[in-house]
């Protein structure tokens, strides 16, 4: 009964956001005020009924209501109560209705502010309520998620347990918090481009959702790095997986954006850049969800491969970039005004920026799709990794730091090498004696992880050495937030660059068999074998390993790290134990049992991780630098 | 004509993805396809003829199955009942793959013996020569010692009416 209502109003709302562009078609009323409040209404009713259904799932989910195929085959009654609940997004139909809640909540929110130019506000709304038009006929025709067993199953097949995780539970909330964050971005600079003369208040609109929308995306990938990295125990954290590809891409050009949106704000430069990059942005956000949903390639995201699915996405890709991308080609030219810049000046520097962040961008995603490229023309298989993207991407990388380092000391409009590096005498002394340090700890690492040390050294230093600088200068001793937000975000980087290269790049690892008692040397620590002991959590059985971690021979702790076998459905995990220190990480999984009977070895699996904590750390840099803006630009806004 | 390159390039990528759906990147051919089965050298067990790259040049036998597998492997065990079928009309030889003799000696005798004979690849070489990458896997080569098909993961009920109709073809 419960999951029939829910079908009810996802069907409402469909049809209700199938009106924001009907009714204009006949056109009803030549008020602009009247024109607004019926777009307005339409963004609360499809929000209410989105939710509504939402709830509806939700609650089907919570009782086990197995007669819905989405939940007989993602839930199970003995899941605990929490992963009942995150199973709603663990599945693809749910998933997809949590992209609509959120799309139309946004639609819902921006409703909500008060502004000046109606008619923009108009425009926004409409296309807001059009694209959730188009992913509830997404979800009401490819992907309903209230479609019925017949006859009703008595019981789950299971969430997947790699889902069944507190990391990944919250994971794709996130990450559609900033994919679908994007839409709202779109439909803003598409309602600029659609009025008649330039109208630059947008610019202060479109500002506060950037951020949050990019917040969110951090989140949404940090976590996921996170999660691979404990969970899967192949002892990394980025994998260049499609599926983890496809979320940088709107990662790295709305951070593009973030930098553009800065300037567009302050000189009114930029605007085109402003435009365009909130477009691809969106656009890339919805190739990811392609690239996910669709199966085309290979990834560890194994969703069923669903051509129909397919298909449908490809269609509103098409859609809503043709729309996006011909509005802006028409009308890009009342934006474009005094774009004159010179390459030494904050404004060359951002632009650099752009240059480079787009570049990395447009690489990742030739590696990303090349594999399907290969396949469709030349009717081979070849798969495009980590040896690709890290010899295209570390040399694009360098110099986009440099400018990251530098470009916050350029003067805005005209600025000269010379007396940028006069200005600059202290903070170049201050690199000298930390290279110097940096290759005194590391000269024996390879050359690539001095280069990238130094570097990261350098931005944080550099960030620090820019704190004092405004610091000193401001007579009242206040930080701007938004020079605060910057240094944050760049200290941000720092600390990821540190964390990425030293686990990446210097990592040590041990594959063994095991015997009991035996003790492996890895780096200063002594990992020593104390034995298998099985037990059972609330929903699988677990073999848990104990591991006596010593270094310079003195005892630490005990690791237990476990493989874990689900039920309900025959799944295997690994669940990895990880000692963390400032320095590293040591990493621990265990894999099967020696074959011959005669031996009581165990395949363990020991890495030394080195600043692999700094990862997280960054990543919660960049978020709170991040959120230091929402909170400047939402400020400024009052 | 100022955006020719965006709109072309734009399109083609379009055209890419909707071919691409409808090929399945799951599947992985093998380069050994159509090449002929080179030397190898497999470990006897004991009470069991040994299968060794001789038997394969046979003339006599039209179709030759080969199939990699161990007891240690939980699909193989499902796999089982249908090697066992197609042993009864066809010549399957195992190879045992990083095996335990005592333990692959038990579960023949569990499980029935579907084997013409069967080597043991004690240290995986020859799994890694044949590019096998998990087990089981199962190759099926005619009658001049050529490689036809590879068939990756167990043999389930419903692939078997498949294999058969194409051993008939080759037959």
């Amino acid at each position: 009964m419960i999951s029939e209502v829910g079908l009810f109003f996802i069907i409402l709302s469909m049809i209700t956001s199938s009106l924001s562009f009907l009714i204009p078609i006949f056109g009803f009323s030549e008020n602009l005020s009247e024109k607004l409040k019926f777009q307005e209404k339409i963004s609360e009713c499809i929000f209410l009924f989105t939710l509504l259904s939402f709830i509806c799932l939700s609650y089907s989910f919570l009782i086990s209501d197995f007669s819905l195929i989405v939940i007989s085959s993602n839930s199970n009654s003995q899941l605990p109560l929490i992963y009942k609940f995150t199973g709603v997004w663990g599945n693809h139909e749910g998933s997809i209705l949590l992209w609509l809640l959120v799309m139309t909540f946004f639609g819902f929110f921006f409703s909500k502010h008060k502004m000046v130019s109606l008619k923009f506000k108009k425009d926004v709304l409409k296309i807001q309520s059009s694209l959730c038009f188009l992913v509830s006929l997404f979800v009401v025709l490819t992907s309903n998620p209230f479609e019925k067993n017949f006859p009703p199953a008595i019981e789950g097949a299971d969430l997947n347990p790699l889902l069944q995780d507190p990391g990944l539970a919250i994971h794709p909330p996130f990450l559609y918090l900033g994919y679908v964050g994007f839409s709202i971005v779109y439909s803003i600079a598409l309602g600029a481009l659609l009025s008649k003369n330039r109208n630059l208040q947008f610019i202060e609109i479109l500002k506060p959702w950037v951020f949050i929308s990019w917040v969110s995306l951090t989140c949404g990938i940090g976590l996921g790095s996170w999660w691979a990295y404990y969970e899967l125990g192949w002892g990394g954290f980025w994998f260049w997986d499609p599926v983890e590809n496809a979320s940088l891409l709107p990662w790295l050009t709305s951070s593009a954006l973030l930098h553009t949106i800065v300037m567009a704000e302050k000189k009114k430069k930029f605007l085109n850049w402003t435009l365009i990059l909130s477009i691809i942005t969106f656009l890339l956000s919805l190739l990811g969800t392609f690239l996910v949903r669709s199966g085309v390639l290979v990834s560890v995201h194994a969703f069923a491969n669903d051509p129909t699915r397919g298909v449908f996405i490809l269609i509103l890709l098409s859609l809503i970039s043709g729309f996006g991308l011909y509005l802006f080609l028409k009308k890009h030219h009342i934006f474009s005004l005094n774009n004159e810049i010179n390459l030494i000046s904050r404004e060359g520097a951002i632009s650099l920026n752009n240059i480079f962040m787009l570049s990395i961008s447009f690489t990742i995603l030739l590696g990303t799709i090349y594999p399907l490229f290969a396949n469709v023309f030349f009717n081979t298989k070849i798969s495009v990794g980590a040896p690709f993207f890290n010899s295209v991407l570390s040399p694009i990388l360098i110099p986009m730091v440099l400018g990251m380092i530098f470009g916050p000391y350029l003067k805005w409009g005209k600025d000269d090498i010379k007396k940028l590096l006069n200005r600059l005498k202290t903070l170049l002394l201050i690199f000298l004696i930390l290279s110097i340090f940096v290759w005194y700890l590391n000269y024996k690492g390879p050359v690539i992880s001095l280069v990238f040390f130094i570097l990261a050294v350098w931005i944080i230093a550099s960030s620090f050495f820019e704190f004092f600088n405004v610091l000193n200068s401001n007579i009242k001793k206040k930080i701007p937030l938004k020079v605060l937000a910057q240094i944050t975000a760049h200290i941000g980087v720092g600390l990821l660059m540190i964390g990425a290269t030293g686990s990446s790049i210097l990592k040590e690892e041990r594959i063994q068999f095991q015997n009991l008692g035996e003790i492996v040397n890895i780096k200063k620590f002594q990992v020593k074998f104390l034995g298998i002991k099985d037990t059972e959590g609330p929903n699988y059985l677990s073999q848990m390993g104990f591991f006596e971690i010593s270094k310079d021979n003195v005892k630490l702790k005990i690791l237990k790290p476990e493989k874990r076998f689900y039920n309900a459905n025959k799944q295997v995990t690994t669940e990895a134990a990880i000692h963390s220190t400032i320095l590293g990480d040591l990493y621990i999984a265990i894999g099967d049992k020696s074959s011959s009977t005669d031996s009581d070895a165990w395949t363990t699996r020991i890495w030394f991780n080195p600043f692999t904590i700094w990862i997280w750390i960054g990543v919660g840099f960049l978020v709170f630098g991040g959120g230091i803006s929402l909170i400047n630009s939402l400020k400024f806004r009052k | 004509m100022k955006y020719s390159i965006l709109i072309t390039s734009l399109l083609l990528i379009f055209f890419i993805f909707f071919v691409g759906l409808k090929k399945d990147p799951s599947i992985i051919p093998s380069n050994l396809i159509s090449q002929k089965v080179t030397k190898f050298h497999l470990e006897p067990m004991q009470d069991f003829p040994l299968f060794s790259f001789g038997d394969l040049l046979e003339k006599k036998e039209k179709i030759k199955i080969v199939n990699f597998f161990a007891s240690w492997c939980p699909p193989c065990k499902i796999e089982h009942p249908q090697l066992i079928k197609l042993g009864e009309e066809h010549n399957v030889y195992g190879i045992a793959k990083k095996d335990n003799e005592k333990n692959l000696a038990g579960w023949l005798d569990k499980l029935g013996n579907p084997f013409k004979k069967i080597g043991l690849d004690k240290d995986g070489l020859v799994s890694i020569e044949w590019g096998v990458y998990g087990l089981p896997e199962t190759f099926i080569i005619d009658k001049d010692g050529i490689i036809r098909y590879k068939h990756i993961g167990p043999i389930l009920k419903n692939d078997i009416k498949n294999l058969q109709l194409m051993i008939e073809g080759l037959e």
